[in-house]
């Protein structure tokens, strides 16, 4: 492990003493141990170049939105930065700068209401999805959980962060999906926005008059820059599946029983344009419960019981030519519904040349379609990575076959794990260590599609130089949201962060994606939230940055709600000028670390009238 | 007050100052209000970025007006307002069938936009028969509800990205359209302007959206367009109870199945159709097919909903009152002229967000307060739109009387409803300052926002929270 100094700022006696007031004694920590477990995250490497953020000064759990409100109004009289952790999944949850009060809000981990008639949920910021889910199942119902996975926090997601999972066509999109919220605003008032104070409802957070869901995100969130967000309201939608899964077996080798009319595919295509098409078609047609692509390596890494059994079957180099796949899951609540359903996909895949390379479905014609499947990939292949592949695969096959697994079993891993969304972080975090993402924009399908080939052209290069983990180059991960009306495909680059080279560079795969959305004008990028990707989005994109920046300094006057995934109007528009002096010659990772320095040197904590002066 | 220097400051767009050609917008044909200043026909966005730079260096205030007349909300109420007429920006950029969605101007009417989508296969969401000339982005930026709730994903829907100048005079596109690149670049890498969060951390077209123009001006938006019904066919159950229709409308959007999903009173039902007789209620549920077994999923979707209806005891009418269901769809889907409700000057309305669980209880307080104002309840329509999937109602009244009776009963109304916890999510008429009684964070939050946008306070600004509240 590498040693780090880690810098400590102290929080006067005083006001810790007053804090201990506020959460109880047991509920406030200022143990280096505990502080550090806050500051270890996920790519800081990339950010730091260690693998810690900033040391707290302390961590407090409230367990009210009164606690809440009470330490935040604390911290504006005595000008202690603050940041809350709903279940601090992410690497945004801390702060580059030493010294942040950590607000983890774990105790306020209730569902207040679940409204089955009107499909609503109300909850406090540490009701994770699997918990939701699983209480909205009993009442036919069903959430929208990130592809982060069902560990991660509904209302983190819905206020704070971003949106993208693999049921988003049929279960929306995080930020719209936000209802009325409750928000201790960055000065500490307490703010419950839409219906509540009129009705004790939490039915919408629209109006009167203009939405204040605009200023607190937008396809991203402030991510803890803006407050806190202590109670929100959630669409919740019908969900025509059993009132509880069965699971048995442990992962990866999760079996279940396929619910009456739900049908599990993955689904093969001669190329990328047929891909285009067949999205277009499943999204208007309506007639998915979740229709997104994972690339072969993470999906094959998922469903494998040890990294050398995925290696021995990835380096043969036949299966990263599944990577033309879509996968799609179809939930009728009848027979006739679901006729229908499968007809349709039926046509679309016939007018689309795909084939059934998986299908919980298991008849005849599926094993004609995956012969036919597995011959069009064999093809694509070559002979030699066919005969590498071979041996490993059949190996494996019969393994699987004498421990009594059926090729329908694969169909019901993916159900499960689609539905369940664990699928995702598995994979990823399985053969590298490490990830960082790119491209991703939410926009229309095809552009989606332009979106992972010129990631994946971009990943050849990083791959070749050795930053990146060879996952065949196509790693997209994404799929559609609201019936297909827009969708999102990321680019995800694995890397070991013990390496050093991985570290250095890690960041070089994602500057040329940003570069390329903006030269090729694939739309903005998951990546465009932080300073120094503001400095080189927003002269793009009609200096959007402008308008970011004034919203956090009208309602962060003292700034203490760390933005440092947020904004910093002089952070940005300094680097801005950097780049522009540059004339287009810049190093991203100079920029970076310069963007870091100076947050840890001037914020939080710095009044923004004074940085604007 | 002069308006010198205005012509020069919009290019293309065309000044008018003669007194009968303005009373249109304000004080006239029997309304209170005052006259504007002048009414600028913008006919491009540099118009309305010329007017707001004017408007900021000679104090003045801007009302944006999209429709054709007769306005209703859109009415200048004090001196020093220059109207900002975008009726005549009329281009439908896009009508693109392959992502289900439309470019087009503020100055678009329903029956425009109709024709050019018809052409590609697609249809507008429409709100329930709108007036002629009623403009369609003007419509979506209201959040006037639409038909199909099962085709709502957010409030904010069908509108996606928006062009808008800012009071600041800055001129700014809202979500995916944002950039990078032009609108013609972002068509050239297969975008269609359907993401309408953003750029990054702010979702500015929501903070327009319900501002009446007192955040910023909308030049031309993109929208959702659905696919257009190869068949389509109308149920209707008629009631003279509530209780059953609201069962069967929950029951339908669990199952996600409809179309168009409303329920209409007698007094509205006959408006509409010009039909007497109606029954109490009626609920009318549109069942379509589109570009995939059209037939089958009609056929599934019509029993399924039947099903639901027969659980109720009742059944689904071939016609009410003689109207049949292919008539009845064409009237609430279509634009109506003359409008059903009649000229501002003969009704006035009053709407708000509920579930519709509560529906009946703000019935009881229609019934209640005609009693205790000694108001015909006959003279009130009742129309029931679920929204969101049919998560939230919008509830809304019209009182069908001379302006100056119909506003006393609206105001009635609305104090009524907002004791039992009516939510005016879209405040307007003389019952507008409600939904901001007793929330002064709220107020001076949204107030805080305006300044951000509009520093000045040029856009609009004597509607909404910008008002003073009691
Ligand atoms: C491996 C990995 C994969 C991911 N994949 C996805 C994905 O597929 N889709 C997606 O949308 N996101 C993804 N994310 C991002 C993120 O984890 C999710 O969006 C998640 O839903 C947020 O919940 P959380 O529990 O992780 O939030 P937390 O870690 O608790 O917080 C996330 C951010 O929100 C802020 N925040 C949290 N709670 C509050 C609050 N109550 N008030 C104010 N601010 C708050 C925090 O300060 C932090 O900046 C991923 C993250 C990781 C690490």
């Amino acid at each position: 492990m590498t040693t780090e100094v880690v810098e400590t700022v102290d929080l006067p006696e005083a006001v810790y003493e007053e804090l201990k007031g506020i959460v109880g004694q047991d509920n406030i920590s200022r143990e280096p141990a505990v502080l550090d477990t806050y500051a270890f995250q996920y790519i800081a490497e990339l950010l730091t170049g260690h693998s810690y953020l900033g040391r707290p000064c302390a961590v407090v759990m409230p367990a009210s939105t009164e606690e809440v409100q009470a330490i935040v109004r604390l911290c504006n009289r005595e000008s202690i930065p603050y940041k809350a952790v709903s279940t601090g999944w992410g690497a945004y949850g801390g702060s580059p700068a030493p010294g942040i009060l950590q607000l983890d809000l774990r105790r306020m981990n209730r569902i207040l209401d679940i409204d089955t008639d009107n499909m609503i949920a109300v909850v406090e910021p540490y009701v994770v999805g699997a918990t939701l889910q699983a209480e909205a199942f009993k009442l036919g119902l069903n959430c929208h959980i990130v592809g982060a996975g069902s560990n991660t926090s509904i209302l983190a997601s819905a206020t704070s962060v971003m949106g993208q999972g693999t049921t988003g066509v049929s279960t929306g999109f995080s930020n719209r999906n936000l209802l009325g919220f409750e928000w201790v605003m960055p000065d500490g008032e307490l703010l419950r926005v839409g219906c509540f104070e009129d009705s004790d409802e939490w039915f919408t957070g629209d109006g009167p008059g203009p939405s204040l869901r605009g200023i607190i995100r937008g396809f991203a969130g402030a991510f803890g820059g803006l407050g806190v967000f202590t109670k929100c309201a959630v669409k919740l939608y019908p969900w025509f599946g059993p009132s509880r899964i069965e699971l048995t077996g442990v992962t990866p080798e999760y079996d279940v029983e396929m619910p009456k009319n739900h049908i599990a595919y993955l689904i093969a295509f001669p190329g990328w344009e047929e891909m285009k098409e067949f999205g277009n078609r499943v999204g208007e047609a309506e007639i998915a419960f979740s229709m997104c692509h994972n690339a072969p390596a993470p999906m094959i890494a998922a469903m494998m019981e040890s990294n050398m059994a995925f290696y021995d079957l990835w380096k043969g180099g036949l299966a990263e030519h599944f990577k033309y796949s879509l996968e799609v899951v179809i939930a009728a609540q009848s027979e006739d519904e679901l006729a229908f359903q499968e007809g349709v996909l039926r046509d679309i895949i016939r007018r689309t040349k795909g084939r059934e390379i998986i299908s919980s479905k298991n008849d005849l014609r599926y094993y004609v379609d995956l012969t036919l499947g597995l011959g069009r990939i064999v093809r694509q292949a070559g002979p030699m990575a066919t005969l590498r592949t071979i041996p490993p695969l059949a190996q494996f096959m019969i393994k699987s076959l004498m421990a009594g697994k059926r090729p329908s079993m694969f169909a019901k891993t993916l159900y499960i794990s689609l539905v369940k969304q664990h699928l995702n972080a598995r994979g990823i975090f399985r053969f590298g260590g490490s990830f960082w993402t790119s491209m991703g924009a939410l926009t229309s399908w095809d552009c989606c599609i332009e979106n992972a080939k010129e990631g994946e052209q971009i990943k050849r290069k990083w791959i070749d130089e050795g930053v990146l983990m060879d996952d065949g180059a196509e790693n997209a991960w994404g799929g559609l949201y609201e019936s297909g009306c827009y969708g999102h495909l990321e680019e995800l680059g694995v890397y070991d962060q013990s390496d050093p080279i991985c570290v250095d560079h890690g960041i070089d795969f994602v500057v040329d994606t940003v570069e390329a959305t903006i030269n090729k004008h694939l739309a903005m990028s998951l990546n465009a939230t932080g300073d120094p990707f503001h400095a080189w989005y927003s002269p793009h994109v009609m200096n959007y940055h402008d308008h970011v920046a004034s919203i956090k300094e009208e309602f962060d006057r003292a700034n203490l709600s760390d933005a440092s995934v947020y904004i910093n109007r002089s952070i940005v528009e300094s680097l801005m000028k950097m780049i522009e002096d540059g004339g287009g010659n810049f190093n991203f990772r100079e920029i970076m670390d310069l963007a870091n320095d100076e947050f840890v040197q001037t914020g939080p904590g710095t009044e923004t009238e004074e940085l604007a002066g | 007050m002069g308006v010198e220097g205005l012509s020069e400051a919009v290019s293309s767009g065309s000044v008018v100052t003669q007194k009968e050609l303005m009373e249109d917008y304000g004080a006239g044909n029997g309304r209170k209000g005052a006259l504007p200043a002048a009414v600028v026909f913008c006919e491009t966005a540099d118009d309305v970025v010329g007017l707001t730079k004017w408007a900021r260096e000679n104090g003045r205030k801007i009302l944006p007006v999209s429709s054709a007349p007769p306005h209703e909300s859109a009415v200048v109420q004090k001196e020093g307002y220059v109207v900002c007429d975008l009726s005549r920006m009329k281009r439908i950029v896009r009508a693109d069938r392959r992502n289900r969605v439309a470019l087009a101007e503020v100055g678009v009417t329903f029956e425009e936009l109709d024709g050019a989508l018809e052409r590609v296969g697609l249809r507008a969401m429409t709100p329930l028969a709108p007036r002629t000339g009623k403009s369609v982005v003007a419509s979506y930026l209201d959040r006037t509800p639409t038909l199909v709730p099962r085709a709502q994903w957010d409030l904010s829907d069908p509108l996606l990205c928006t062009e808008v100048i800012m009071g600041s005079g800055k001129l700014f596109r809202t979500g995916c359209s944002s950039g990078p690149g032009t609108l013609e670049e972002q068509w050239a890498t297969g975008q269609a302007q359907k993401n309408p969060m953003g750029p990054s951390a702010f979702d500015f077209f929501r903070i327009v959206q319900g501002s009446r123009g007192s955040m910023g001006i909308v030049t031309w938006a993109s929208m959702k367009c659905e696919l257009r019904p190869r068949v389509h066919e109308l149920l209707m159950l008629p009631s003279d109870d509530l209780a059953p229709l609201i069962r069967i409308v929950y029951g339908i959007a669990h199952a996600r199945w409809g179309e168009e999903c409303l329920i209409l009173d007698s007094n509205n039902l006959t408006r509409l159709t010009g039909v007497p007789g109606m029954p109490a209620f009626a609920l009318l549920v549109g069942v379509a097919g589109f570009d995939y077994r059209p037939e089958q999923r009609v056929s599934y979707q019509k029993r399924g909903i039947e099903g639901i209806i027969s659980s109720e005891g009742a059944r689904v009418s071939r016609s009410i009152a003689g109207v049949g269901g292919r008539r009845m769809l064409q009237v609430i889907t279509s634009p109506s002229d003359p409008y059903w409700k009649g000229s501002p000057a003969e009704h006035a309305d009053v709407y708000f967000l509920t579930t519709m669980n509560r529906a009946p209880d703000f019935v009881s307080v229609i019934d209640e307060t005609c009693k205790k104002e000694k108001f015909d309840r006959a003279q009130v329509g009742l129309y029931l739109q679920p929204q969101l999937g049919g998560r939230v109602t919008h509830f809304e009244a019209t009182v069908f009387a001379p302006r100056e009776e119909a506003d006393r009963m609206t105001r009635a109304l609305a104090e009524a409803a907002a004791a039992k916890g009516a939510y005016f999510s879209r405040p307007a008429g003389n019952w507008d300052d409600l939904a901001y009684r007793d929330k002064p964070l709220l107020v001076e939050t949204f107030r805080r926002t305006k300044k951000i946008f509009d520093p000045d306070g040029v856009m609009n600004p004597d509607v909404l929270f910008c008002k003073e509240v009691v």
